[in-house]
């Protein structure tokens, strides 16, 4: 018995040996926030693509050919993660907004739109932290006329 | 990955108490990493002052804590807040193996509310279930002296018997929110009490060391010490129990995958006050905590606020 009661102690002597942590690379998160005002009932639906993401002394990091369904009705999908950036601060971000429908209340369809943003103080990438930027999409610059570029604007920069 | 098991057999022949001395000195000057600040090990296994030393018992135990969240607003998006209340019914036991041996269970049923400006989410289910065995060191209960001690210390594990990946509207709950938090852990605790007379002090402190779960996620460790006054007072068939003190838990930063996860962990300190009452082999207890000093790791964009906690319990002894 007392073999059996040792063995939490034991567990808790030694400690686990921690796991290995790449100091050089860092993730980071884009947020995908649809705004539109309270009078609309809309149901939002679109591809991110090609996403690139340009650090301050010019190396563009590339997300590749992956396509990142962001849909309205699942938070989720609003919240896209990319994995092993190489460290530094993060200043310009631009991708593709494909096959957006937006239906409901108004109606805005397009093939493809290519969006700019740039970050006034930067995204920091490093190990161990996964910072987030988060986006506005607002729907109401759509109804109003305005292209998806002109919808997009950064709110702000979560360093984490 | 923790390879202790494999080694745990060889310690077995070490005396008991000098092993047991380690431990503790450790509980003391080892790194408090933190408080369950949060959520689902809600108070850990704070046994508080326990009734008749020598008996058996079962009971249920009621406890709930408050806490409150606020996210700034910025240009674009308007404050948020949070509103959560974390709520766990729990039957627990002890049983004596031998006279010095304890054991201890504990099987919750947890309900969480989280009533926010973006989420509202209820939840509830079995929580983590508990076992341990403490190790009684000192003991003269039973002798004639005014001055009267006991110690005793142990460990446990918790197992992962609650569900840890509940998720609203397609993205995972805040892992606190959980009915447990899917993780193998182990537990260490020391309980000392001195009473002289009528009169006495009890000292409790806990150390939990977690796991990583399948999910990757690793909850960090916690640690709290309680210290209570309390007095024993007789009328007729009914003894009461008023007891006062302090409790301080703190708890470290999570990780996802590597990832250091903000707004988790942290410290707090509560005054706490409560009654027991004795009726032949039933007790019934009742203990309110409000936070005197707290720190939550949250960032520059939101606030983590702790609020009263109180525990109600009803047991019974044999």
């Amino acid at each position: 018995m007392k073999k059996l009661f040792i063995i939490p102690f034991i567990l808790i002597l030694f400690s686990c040996s921690k796991d290995k942590v790449d100091p050089n690379v860092g993730p980071v998160t884009i947020e995908f926030d649809n705004t539109f005002t309270d009078d609309l009932k809309l149901t939002i639906d679109y591809n991110v693509t090609n996403i690139q993401l340009k650090r301050d002394d010019g190396t563009v990091f590339t997300d590749g050919l992956n396509s990142h369904h962001v849909s309205e009705a699942n938070e989720g999908s609003q919240e896209i993660s990319l994995k092993d950036l190489p460290a530094g601060n993060y200043v310009q971000v631009s991708f593709k907004i494909e096959e957006l429908h937006v239906t409901g209340s108004f109606e805005y369809i397009s093939a493809s739109s290519t969006v700019l943003l740039t970050f006034a103080d930067g995204i920091p990438v490093r190990a161990e932290h996964e910072p987030e930027a988060h986006l506005l999409f607002n729907m109401n610059t759509l109804k109003g006329g305005g292209d998806v570029q002109s919808a997009f604007v950064v709110d702000h920069v979560h360093d984490n | 990955m923790c390879r202790a098991l494999l080694l745990s057999t060889t310690f077995t022949t070490i005396d008991m108490k000098k092993l047991l001395i380690v431990v503790m000195m450790m509980l003391i000057a080892g790194q408090a990493s933190a408080c369950d600040v949060c959520g689902c090990s809600l108070g850990g296994n704070y046994f508080g002052i326990l009734p008749f030393y020598g008996k058996n018992f079962v009971g249920l135990r009621w406890s709930q804590a408050q806490f409150h969240s606020y996210i700034y607003p910025t240009q674009n998006i308007p404050a948020q807040e949070s509103h959560d209340t974390y709520s766990k019914v729990e039957l627990w036991s002890r049983y004596h193996l031998t006279k010095k041996i304890q054991l201890f269970a504990f099987v919750p049923y947890v309900y969480n509310n989280m009533n926010g400006t973006d989420q509202v989410v209820h939840a509830q289910g079995l929580g983590d279930m508990n076992l341990m065995a403490n190790y009684s060191l000192i003991n003269n209960s039973e002798s004639n002296s005014d001055w009267k001690h006991t110690l005793m210390a142990g460990g446990g594990v918790k197992l992962p018997t609650g569900k840890f990946s509940l998720y609203d509207k397609g993205k995972i709950i805040n892992r606190n929110f959980q009915m447990g938090t899917g993780s193998v852990d182990f537990t260490a605790n020391a309980v000392y009490t001195i009473r002289y007379k009528k009169t006495g002090l009890n000292f409790e402190t806990g150390y939990k060391m977690n796991t990583r779960n399948n999910d990757g996620y690793l909850f960090g460790n916690q640690f709290r010490f309680s210290s209570q006054v309390f007095f024993w007072q007789q009328f007729g068939k009914i003894s009461l129990l008023p007891h006062a003190g302090t409790y301080y838990e703190n708890a470290a930063m999570h990780r996802d995958g590597d990832i250091i996860q903000v707004n988790t962990g942290g410290t707090a300190l509560l005054g706490s006050a409560g009654l027991d009452i004795y009726v032949g082999p039933i007790t019934v207890g009742v203990n309110y905590q409000k936070p005197v000093k707290q720190h939550y790791n949250s960032d520059d964009t939101a606030d983590i606020t702790s609020k009263a906690r109180w525990t109600t319990s009803l047991v019974y002894s044999f």
